[in-house]
């Protein structure tokens, strides 16, 4: 097996109710493995607990309790080893409008801190093969969908990270720009990167995840190939599988 | 990751949101237009209704109603300004043993206008009391511009008519004008004419510069916290390596360099409008408008030092905030204190005091007016200074520690009430 770059052990997030006093647990006990060249889906509904899981990934949130190692750093104890090991995309991420799509691309590079000679390079190589290059100094706001779909993913993959974490980032976008972005998720595995992708669209995760975790109520239900699925399962659709696997009382 | 690697973060931030910002029309016109041509068009806007004022003044005629008992000598400095008629008081109105009230003046006024067009004025009676002394009476409208210069002009003949008969009467009896006049009044005016010029800078500018570093800070604080909301974009800035502390330094300094941007034009524009607007005056030497270079370095510093408060306070304000609507309305309260609270130092007469150098705001009013009128007062002044600083540390600190909070950014129920209790350790 590659090498695992995303590993989860009891991952939980809680808040305090500030309704009545107690409090609410937006994952509980998350556990999972990714590996590099592989694509591994979260799916869920929406309020599963994708969001908070990939949240405390990209350590915009710190887990109440649990561990999370990406690429080989703690979440807890080393954040920015962590983030500059990740690109991070969803489906409402923006883009400053007020930018050229060339600018945009080398603000997020000098964010993670590349030198501005590798900067430059990586960015002109980026924006070739992105196919922007006609638009390169155009203002971000005035690019069609499709294309500030193109510059979103190009930010987040600028630092070449090993781990791509994607939360719903289909989500909102034309089938035009959704197409775009599963293509690059395909592509960017075959590189052997690591990528994990939260999605609740059920034929997204057939079409591109090697594996699928089932996520509800903040738990994960359960975890395998389409194929483990299907033979755990009994049923052949991911629809079905997911209708069953999270309607089933939890053991 | 280094400090020097890190500092590059803020600097990084730094650079984009002042890229973004000179890309905003907006922010372009609130933050450098206005501030730069406020006072050019203000001045303007001032002349041309000044011109069209006098232009109508000296085009319109005025009617003055004098008694027929008055001396003819009262009505002659009035007859030699060519746009002043002077009319007999109409019948209705001579009354041999009094003058008439202003009720019936104004009827009287009232049923001229209806019949016959302009009406007087002003209306001057001449009658004499039961004591046998002459009485003269002036009838006038201090709601009207034109009677109240009528009333004016009327005044100064009749008082100088009186000194006239006076002086007249002492000759007569041998005695000459200094044994009636006793004494000669000579104002002398000790203040110098650049003395003059700052204390007409002192009565309007603190208010005015408070109020761009207010805006500067306001537009700026939107633009940089919730924009970065509404935008989608926070999460992946959050996402990348930048220690968050050095993404708030970034826009932090930029929402300070921006109020200063504005206060500096602020500053700038009024000088150059007030030296166009002396010589369009043809004022000479009697008025100057310059301020000493170390109180301009003084008031620079004064303006750092409540920009770096404002900004930090603004930028807390707004993080709740998920839309503009939402941010200027939580801003909103912050900006009036900040920009109109201190017009109260500017309607208080008197030095500036250290208990007003305790009240931030207030301080800065004061301390700007002072600094502009002239040798500011020591002690008041590096007590400002002090809480100013103290405010500006334990603002940015505050909201430092309440901006490293997870739940700042990604509660989806934060308000500020929450925000403040996370500071508090309650969260």
């Amino acid at each position: 097996m590659s090498e695992v770059l995303i590993r989860t052990e009891g991952l939980t997030k809680t808040y305090p109710d500030h309704n009545d006093g107690g409090e609410i647990r937006a994952a509980h006990d998350v556990s999972f493995e990714c590996a590099a060249g592989e694509v591994f889906g979260l799916l869920g509904l929406n309020g599963a607990g994708k969001t908070t899981t990939l949240r405390m990934l990209s350590t915009a949130l710190t887990p109440s309790s649990g561990t999370a190692m990406v690429n080989g750093h703690d979440v807890r104890s080393a954040p920015r080893d962590v983030r500059a090991s990740i690109g991070f995309l969803s489906g409402t991420t923006g883009l400053y409008h007020r930018l050229t799509a060339r600018e945009m691309i080398s603000y997020f590079g000098e964010l993670h801190g590349m030198e501005a000679d590798h900067l430059k390079s990586r960015v002109d190589s980026i924006i070739d093969l992105f196919g922007i290059d006609k638009y390169s100094n155009t203002r971000c706001e005035k690019l069609s969908t499709g294309m500030k779909q193109k510059v979103n993913i190009a930010r987040t993959v600028v630092h070449d990270p090993p781990v791509l974490i994607l939360d719903e980032p289909t989500s909102g976008l034309d089938v035009l720009a959704a197409t775009t972005t599963l293509d690059f998720v395909k592509g960017y595995r075959d590189q052997g990167k690591c990528v994990l992708f939260s999605t609740h669209i059920m034929s997204e995760a057939e079409r591109l995840c090697d594996r699928i975790a089932i996520i509800h109520e903040g738990s994960i239900r359960a975890t395998g190939t389409l194929e483990d699925l299907r033979s755990s399962t009994g049923l052949h659709y991911l629809e079905d599988i997911f209708r069953q696997v999270v309607t089933e009382p939890v053991a | 990751m280094s400090r020097s690697r890190s500092a590059a973060g803020a600097w990084t931030v730094l650079r984009k949101e002042i890229r973004e910002a000179l890309r905003d029309r907006n922010l372009v016109l609130q933050l450098i237009l206005v501030p730069a041509f406020l006072y050019p068009l203000m001045g303007f806007g001032a002349y041309q209704v000044f011109l069209i004022s006098q232009g109508a003044a000296e085009g319109k005629v005025t009617t003055v109603w004098v008694d027929t008992d008055a001396p003819e000598v009262i009505s002659a400095p009035l007859l030699e300004r060519s746009n002043v008629v002077v009319e007999p008081v109409p019948d209705e109105l001579d009354h041999p043993d009094r003058a008439p009230d202003a009720a019936e003046f104004r009827a009287a006024r009232d049923a001229w206008s209806e019949s016959d067009g302009e009406p007087p004025a002003v209306m001057l009676s001449w009658h004499r009391d039961s004591a046998g002394s002459d009485v003269a009476t002036i009838a006038f409208d201090s709601s009207r511009d034109q009677s109240e210069q009528s009333r004016e002009w009327l005044e100064d003949s009749v008082v100088a008519y009186r000194d006239s008969i006076v002086l007249e009467t002492a000759r007569a009896v041998g005695l000459d004008r200094g044994d009636v006049e006793l004494y000669d009044l000579d104002l002398q005016n000790t203040a110098s004419s650049r003395e003059l010029g700052r204390y007409i800078l002192s009565l309007m500018l603190p208010f005015f510069l408070m109020i761009m570093l207010a805006q500067g800070c306001y537009y700026s604080s939107l633009d940089t916290v919730v924009g970065e909301r509404e935008r989608g974009t926070l999460e992946t800035v959050l996402s990348s390596p930048i220690e968050r502390s050095r993404l708030l330094q970034g826009k932090f300094l930029y929402v300070v360099i921006s109020s200063l941007v504005a206060f500096l034009l602020n500053l700038i524009s009024l000088t150059v409008f007030l030296t166009f607007v002396l010589r369009l005056m043809d004022v000479g030497d009697n008025l100057q408008f310059t301020v000493a270079p170390l109180n301009v370095a003084l008031m620079v510093v004064t303006a750092v030092l409540i920009s770096a408060s404002l900004a930090a306070v603004m930028m807390l304000v707004c993080v709740p905030a998920r839309s503009y609507r939402e941010g200027q309305a939580a801003l909103m309260p912050v900006y009036m204190v900040a920009s109109f609270s201190g017009v109260v130092v500017l309607m208080k007469q008197g030095d500036f005091t250290v208990q007003q150098a305790l009240i931030p705001i207030i301080n800065v009013v004061g301390l700007l007016k002072a600094l502009l009128a002239g040798e500011p007062p020591i002690v008041p002044m590096l007590v400002t200074f002090a809480v100013l600083a103290v405010l500006a540390v334990v603002s940015m600190r505050y909201a430092s520690s309440l901006a490293s909070q997870e739940g700042a950014f990604f509660d989806p129920e934060i308000s500020l009430k929450r925000l403040m209790r996370m500071g508090g350790g309650k969260s």
